[in-house]
């Protein structure tokens, strides 16, 4: 029995080894903070329906390995991916440096269009902190990316980071920027979308509104 | 009674079609084919010609019977309680219990000719039943094996004992008591291990099985290649090694933070508390200080591939063996601030070489774009097709890739979906198989996924799949389940061997007639007809019509007809069974 959802977005975690990823996704499906994480094989999988602005969507989030070997795996994930919360460790300006590096990978490899994310994590650290909120949304802004800092550990804006990116998505479906229908967009329709929502959704594209971001 | 009893035989063990079945007699040490070729001659000249006649009219009458197997429709459970099937299965009982007795009375006469080709051990399950059970039953005097059924011959009226029920099962069946047995297999690798020059093959077979506790970590060091099997030069050789580890860490050590080596040192280290982080004896600084210097120590010598996620993992199996050595109960808790400083190094040093042995066989596993892993995934996709296309179906119609679960299967070797103490009895079986890691994993991975066949099929949409796959629940597993998937692992190695031979041999003709060129690359097994001049088969070719995975079971048993006439017979037997899967897949 599959759950009804307007539309399916699916989505990447992505950045540095160690920077929390999996446990920012564990955060967002389970609501609690995984305290034995083990470091990610390869790629995993987790999924979870949200409500964004009346529309249900289904999150499909390919949480990646963030070690570099295993780049040939992790990168054959980044085709079709919708939107991507990119993610490195306040405490080490290590993971801050190579944000560039995971972000042409996630534009060149998904699609110029895909929606990013960039969350500074391990907030809840900020004793050990490394990088200022500052620079780095001096960099998301340089870069065209949304910002957050996120503590995977007690959940601040873990929630809102994947929200985000999906209602921006949304907002660009809206608008007509982004076509769900093209190949490799990373959005695919549900049961209850198809049925519905293709005729209005073909009406707001004649009079495409102003993009939310 | 025969036929009662074969109806029997087809009813339990045909109870979930196409489903693995449990194969008792395969957790035996794998054959060796160097042995075999004579004991085939000597086999076919005393079989083929009593049973011809006999062989023929079986294949006919099966061949009548199951003209109708491919109808939409086919009904399962009729299938195989049709009269012809039973009257069918009670000549294959007879005739293959007959078998078994005269090659076990022969196996009895020279032992030394016990050891067979890997062709000979049959593929289907039930063959290789019957033949490892000639093999358990010659072993069963020196107790080296488990396998709970080595006291019953006549296989065909013998019961099959339910999974779950195990244990019981062999109180039930008058095998000895489970200590006595044990205390038995012990005192064999014992002696073998005291013996001035430890028989290595004697050795391998004996572990296939399982290593008891208390000879495990010499075992291991042995079976590894990291101790030599002359009792006298074992002392030299590690007290050598363990010098020449410490001498790496004095010369490399220091270099973990020059910034050449920064990255993988870095990685190592915020890797290391994530290793077993449920296990506390992993959470201790010394341990952890352990394993960071194995693993820098490895990385540095192996540039190739450096350090990559998951080796980490590797160490542990070895770590807590050799740490067993010294602690009697509980080693996950273990504080290993008890322990004398001597004792640690050496422990260390010995994890720092088997496990350095056991990456040697597997480093394209972790070398760039780590082309082990792919070809590996790859060929399990492969394999899987063939034997259970119904589960990869499934996959592809709910667009599951085999890279999406299996890749973590294949990288950190089933240690993250196994208990570590699985992983460790896992392990006694791989060292003791011929490119044990690099290899017959793939088997076990192919039994493991099928283990779970009916949750995969219940699972009917892309996210279930995936979270089933990526979290199975293995957390209640023991030896038991493992014996069993290596038994069935075991059955499948054999399998994909014969299929191999069939192609090789040459007493199968391979047609390459155009018309169906298009299928040469899927499935070359399609157009095997062998036998034909034997006036075996009728024509047309029976076995055009069927898809590969059938092909292939039936082409390893086709290849032995060719040479020995007893399997030909269990080729029917064997054939039914795919083919009563084959009609319900049609049906669905």
């Amino acid at each position: 029995m599959a759950e009804t959802y307007d539309f399916l977005f699916k989505f990447l975690v992505i950045g540095s080894a160690g920077t929390g990823k999996s446990c920012l996704l564990h955060q967002f499906i389970e609501n609690k903070f995984k305290q034995d994480s083990n470091h990610t094989i390869g790629v995993e999988f987790g999924s979870r329906v949200v409500n964004v602005g009346g529309k249900t969507v289904k999150l499909q989030i390919w949480d990646t390995a963030g070690q570099e070997r295993f780049r040939s795996v992790t990168r054959s994930y980044y085709r079709g991916a919708a939107g991507a919360l990119l993610v490195y460790d306040i405490t080490s300006r290590e993971t801050y440096n190579s944000l560039a590096a995971w972000l042409t990978d996630a534009r060149t490899l998904a699609s110029p269009n895909i929606v990013v994310i960039l969350c500074g994590n391990k907030k809840d650290l900020d004793p050990e902190r490394e990088v200022t909120f500052l620079e780095a949304s001096r960099f998301a802004q340089e870069n065209e990316l949304m910002f957050l800092e996120t503590s995977a550990l007690t959940g601040e804006n873990v929630e809102e980071a994947f929200l985000k990116c999906a209602r921006t998505i949304l907002n660009k479906i809206d608008s007509g920027e982004l076509d769900p229908e093209r190949m490799g967009s990373g959005i695919q329709y549900g049961d209850a979308s198809l049925r519905q929502l293709r005729q209005p959704r073909s009406a707001q594209a004649v009079t495409p509104q102003p993009c939310g971001c | 009674m025969a036929a009662e009893n074969s109806k029997q035989f087809w009813k339990r063990s045909a109870k979930l079609p196409g489903s693995i079945q449990p194969v008792y007699g395969a957790q035996h040490p794998p054959l060796d084919p160097r042995l075999s070729k004579n004991f085939i001659k000597e086999r076919s000249k005393v079989n083929t010609v009593p049973l011809k006649n006999k062989k023929a009219s079986s294949f006919h009458e099966f061949a009548r019977n199951t003209s109708d197997a491919w109808d939409i429709g086919d009904d399962e459970e009729e299938d195989f309680s049709s009269p012809s099937f039973q009257t069918l299965n009670s000549k294959v009982a007879l005739a293959t219990a007959a078998q078994v007795l005269e090659n076990h009375s022969k196996l009895r006469v020279k032992p030394e000719r016990s050891q067979s080709t890997s062709c000979e051990v049959p593929a289907s399950y039930k063959v290789l039943k019957s033949s490892s059970d000639a093999q358990l039953s010659r072993n069963a005097s020196d107790t080296c094996l488990r396998n709970p059924l080595h006291k019953q011959q006549s296989l065909p009226l013998r019961p099959i004992i339910p999974l779950v029920a195990r244990i019981s099962d062999q109180n039930a069946s008058g095998a000895p008591p489970m200590t006595v047995r044990e205390k038995t297999r012990l005192e064999k690798f014992r002696q073998l291990l005291s013996s001035h020059n430890t028989d290595l093959d004697e050795l391998r077979k004996c572990s296939w099985p399982g290593v008891p506790r208390e000879v495990r970590p010499v075992t291991w060091r042995l079976l590894s290649g990291y101790l030599p099997a002359n009792t006298e030069r074992r002392k030299l050789t590690l007290q050598r090694k363990r010098e020449e580890y410490f001498g790496f860490i004095e010369q490399y050590y220091d270099s973990r933070n020059e910034e050449h080596h920064q990255d993988t040192y870095r990685q190592i280290h915020i890797d290391i508390p994530r290793t077993n982080p449920l296990i506390p004896l992993f959470q201790q600084p010394l341990v952890q200080e352990i394993f960071e210097r194995i693993l820098f120590i490895w990385a540095i010598r192996h540039p190739a591939s450096g350090y990559v996620q998951g080796i980490n993992d590797l160490v542990t199996p070895f770590f807590v063996v050799f740490l067993s050595e010294y602690v009697e109960e509980d080693v996950e808790n273990f504080d290993v601030t008890n322990l004398s400083q001597d004792r640690l190094r050496s422990i260390e040093a010995d994890s720092f070489w088997c496990m350095s042995k056991l990456l040697d066989g597997i480093q394209d596993n972790y070398t760039f774009a780590q082309p082990g892993i792919q070809r590996k995934v790859k060929a399990l996709e492969e394999l899987v097709s063939r034997i259970d296309e119904q589960v990869h179906n499934h996959f592809r119609r709910y667009e599951v890739e085999y890279l999406q679960f299996a890749f973590r299967w294949m990288n950190n070797l089933l240690m993250r979906e196994l208990p570590l103490r699985c992983t460790i009895r896992l392990w006694d079986t791989y060292q003791s198989e011929p490119e044990g890691f690099s290899h017959f994993h793939l088997y076990v991975c192919a039994a493991f996924l099928i283990k779970w066949r009916k949750e995969i099929l219940d699972e009917e949409d892309f996210q279930g799949l995936l979270m089933l796959l990526q979290n199975l629940p293995t957390i209640h597993w023991g030896n038991e389940e493992i014996g069993l998937l290596l038994a069935e692992a075991y059955r499948l190695k054999y399998l994909c061997a014969c299929a191999r031979s069939v192609l090789a041999s040459p007493s199968v003709r391979v047609q390459t007639g155009p018309t169906r060129c298009d299928q040469v690359d899927k499935c070359p097994l399609r157009r095997i007809r062998v036998g034909r001049e034997k006036g075996l088969f009728t024509s047309p070719n029976p076995f055009s019509m069927m898809t590969h995975s059938k092909i292939l079971c039936v082409n390893c048993v086709i290849m032995y007809m060719g040479k020995v006439v007893q399997i030909y017979v269990l080729f029917v037997a064997d054939m039914s069974l795919y083919l009563y899967r084959a009609s319900r897949v049609n049906a669905s």
